[in-house]
């Protein structure tokens, strides 16, 4: 099988071994849940019950009219105590319906289903999906129905479904692929239902070869799904250097992967679009891994949406030695927070926590040039020259280097010997320009007026 | 407590700090300096330790009176004292590796900005400033049991002794005369992915199209063999052209740079006579980075010229 590969990037400390060889294991809802109710990139949703209503698990419980909104369901049995703000795990404060558990949990409120995947057609899925909520499960957040519905006049060839997994620690969607693996066939299935030209191709990070020997046995007899093993480098899993992997095209940052021809589903909701079609549950629960050398029990729980993370960790056995950082998401790209007090929500996917030796701070030192960021730059720019920008304040250079380009990866902070922030100052720099263009803009239309 | 928690992402880093380089480097090229003190007996020492101590005690003295940080313990300041009495004849005064370490470090690197910000080499550009204004001592290479360097044997169209040449018991600068040790030192820095291959690589191959096309002796394999191992190009071009902050960061750049040194080191050796060749040539390629470095940025991901709407 050939290696999905894209230039540049790097082979991060892996950390995966800590957590990756226990099954998933469903945690008992208890402690408050919160279920923020924008959790999506959209409109927010609305809330269609009140305080003192009982809410039953699966119960649809926030809902809006357009196309750009993903209903909320209750992920358990209980009460609706108050409609308050809660934090995010992007450190947002977030209005969110507040329940608290009842003591037995009762079984799901289902949608309705059908005998057999035949009996659906493309809209009725595409209804479904968006019915059940049914979001990218990562930070990105989009809706997947309003995707899908964008790629109706595209001649959409491909369906990548993403299963690289590419940053360190995080063992989720590992553990789904091998435990769950028909029913993401299955899922995958539905989806190229509704695109009857396309084929469907399952990437996955070369360090899973259980996955790949394992799905690959269940594609082995379907005509039109493949396997494509992902040379396992961050960043890997990003939108553009999936479709360079598995199709050889580059794209822009003003294009997406609609425009040629593919789609990217991720491993949570292509597993969610099975439970939504074929047993008809809402998307009331996600895995998320933890994990660290801090950790006490670290490994993949199946979370119900709206737990508190201090709850899961509690539930998990806690830490086992004195935290020195605790990040949500992954090392790469997740936020360090302060304390647990965050409601988990359909993006959550990790919770790790370090201890002081694993995360050492370096004196920040000057850039030597020697070209490490170079080299591992996604994006064929040369960060190191954002550095004199920055520094010097030479706003007309961003422009000559392309530093709009950047997807603030954090491959360069990773490498640089100097422990030079690039990421950041490249990022403040975007905002600067984005400031002074909108200010241009205003000017331009006052002058205009 | 959570100490560290007010940081963003991303939260994890390579282990490998500047100052680790730096000591790579040097551990590099231990293997010639040893042989060179060995070969040209203990006065080398003496340099290397004038050199070494100077350089490093310009930079503290530099940094404590205008109250910047002091940086020595980064090791450029070591490295670059090493690198300058690697290059200077083992008959030279005791002063000259002194004012030289001087001049490379507080004219050459911190003036102009310090570590990462110099255009010149500041071993080479300081060579340079000692061989304009004390030629004499920098062009003798008598105080050894011989009195004329390989290089000098094979402009003047004289044989030379390839054995001798590429194991170092040939006159010479301190550091230069061992093809075998340098080319251990350069695996080394190669294997730890200190430096990249490239602009040794088109270095020596444009080098030697050039010596082939103008030379004297066409394709042959032993004048050109010579030639490599001859003067200070094996220690010049692994060492000295591949410092990060004089040698273009672009990928293209590198290349380009590696074929111009080629060319001048070419043009140097075979029409113009001194026997300081890759030092030249090193310094003339500097200058020419920042102007490499423009006309090779590279084309971003996916990037398509945008129409203006």
């Amino acid at each position: 099988m050939r290696l999905g590969n894209f230039k540049g990037g790097v082979h991060l400390d892996d950390g995966k071994y800590i957590s990756k060889d226990e099954k998933l294991e469903f945690i008992k809802p208890v402690g408050e849940f919160a279920f923020i109710l924008p959790q999506h990139n959209g409109n927010s949703a609305k809330a269609i019950v009140n305080v003192g209503d009982k809410v039953k698990k699966g119960q649809l419980i926030a809902c809006a009219d357009e196309n750009l909104c993903a209903p909320i369901y209750s992920s358990i049995d209980g009460i609706v105590e108050k409609i308050e703000e809660r934090v995010t795990p992007c450190l947002k404060e977030q209005e969110a319906i507040v329940v608290s558990p009842s003591d037995e949990q009762g079984s799901t409120m289902l949608l309705s289903t059908k005998n057999s995947i035949d009996d659906w057609n493309k809209d009725e899925i595409l209804n479904r999906i968006k019915e059940a909520g049914i979001t990218d499960m990562d930070e990105r957040d989009h809706l997947v129905y309003s995707d899908l519905i964008a790629c109706e006049n595209k001649d959409i060839k491909l369906i990548i479904v993403n299963g690289a997994e590419c940053e360190p620690y995080i063992t989720c969607d590992y553990r789904r692929m091998l435990e769950n693996s028909k029913e993401i066939v299955e899922g995958l299935k539905i989806l190229l239902k509704c695109f009857p030209n396309a084929k469907g191709i399952i990437g996955i990070g070369d360090d899973k070869e259980d996955c790949i020997n394992k799905l690959q046995d269940i594609v082995k007899d379907e005509l039109n799904i493949h396997i494509l093993s992902l040379n396992l480098k961050y960043p890997q899993g990003f939108e553009r250097q999936l479709v360079q992997s598995v199709t050889h095209k580059k794209i822009n940052r003003k294009q997406t992967p609609m425009d040629v021809g593919c789609i990217i589903l991720n491993i949570e909701s292509i597993y969610a679009i099975y439970n939504a079609v074929i047993k008809g549950e809402p998307v009331i629960n996600r895995t998320i891994t933890l994990s660290g050398d801090a950790i006490a029990n670290p490994k993949n729980y199946i979370v119900p949406i709206g737990m508190n993370y201090k709850d899961i960790v509690d539930f998990a056995g806690g830490f086992k030695s004195e935290p020195a950082k605790i990040i949500s998401g992954g090392p790469m790209m997740g936020t360090a927070i302060e304390d647990l007090n965050i409601t988990t929500t359909k993006s959550s996917s990790a919770i790790l926590a370090f201890t002081s030796e694993l995360i050492k701070e370096n004196k920040r030192t000057v850039c030597t040039k020697c070209g490490r960021c170079v080299n591992v730059c996604p994006i064929n720019l040369i960060p190191s020259k954002f550095v004199q920008i920055f520094e010097k304040n030479k706003q007309n250079d961003f422009e000559l280097y392309n530093g709009v380009e950047c997807i603030e990866c954090g491959c360069c902070n990773y490498v640089c010997p100097s422990n030079i922030p690039i990421k950041q100052m490249i990022a403040s720099l975007k905002d600067d320009i984005e400031n002074n263009s909108k200010h241009v803009d205003n000017e331009k239309e006052k002058g205009e007026k | 407590m959570i100490e560290a928690f007010n940081t963003s992402s991303p939260h994890i880093k390579e282990k490998i700090q500047t100052k680790h380089i730096m000591l790579l480097v040097m551990i590099a090229l231990l293997p010639n300096t040893v042989f060179g003190i060995w070969h040209f007996g203990l006065r080398s020492l003496l340099l290397i330790v004038l050199s070494i101590g100077t350089s490093v005690g310009t930079e503290y003295l530099y940094e404590k009176a205008l109250k910047k940080e002091i940086t020595i313990s980064d090791g450029s300041a070591a490295l670059t004292g090493l690198l300058l009495a690697l290059n200077l004849p083992v008959g030279v005064k005791w002063w000259i590796p002194v004012i030289g370490g001087f001049v490379a470090i507080f004219v050459v690197k911190q003036l102009f900005g310090g570590l990462g910000q110099n255009i010149l080499n500041p071993a080479l550009a300081a060579k340079c400033m000692l061989l304009l204004f004390f030629t004499g001592q920098m062009t003798n290479y008598s105080s050894t049991s011989f009195s004329t360097t390989p290089l000098s044997q094979l402009k003047d169209g004289n044989p030379v002794e390839m054995w001798a040449m590429l194991v170092g018991k040939t006159p010479g600068t301190i550091g230069v005369t061992s093809t075998i040790f340098v080319l251990l030192g350069a695996s080394i820095l190669l294997a730890f992915g200190i430096i990249e291959w490239k602009i040794p690589g088109f270095c020596l191959l444009s080098f030697v199209i050039f010596i082939s096309i103008f030379g004297s002796h066409s394709f042959d394999m032993s004048y050109i063999t010579a030639h490599l191992c001859a003067g200070g190009l094996m220690l010049g071009v692994w060492f000295m052209a591949t410092d990060y902050a004089t040698s273009p960061i672009t990928k293209r750049g590198k290349i380009l740079y590696g074929i111009l040194l080629g060319i001048i080191v070419g043009i140097f050796r075979i029409f113009i006579p001194t026997y300081e060749d890759i030092t030249y040539a090193i310094i003339i390629g500097n200058v020419f980075v920042p102007l490499i470095e423009k006309v090779t940025i590279p084309k971003p991901f996916g990037y398509k010229k945008v129409e203006n709407n």
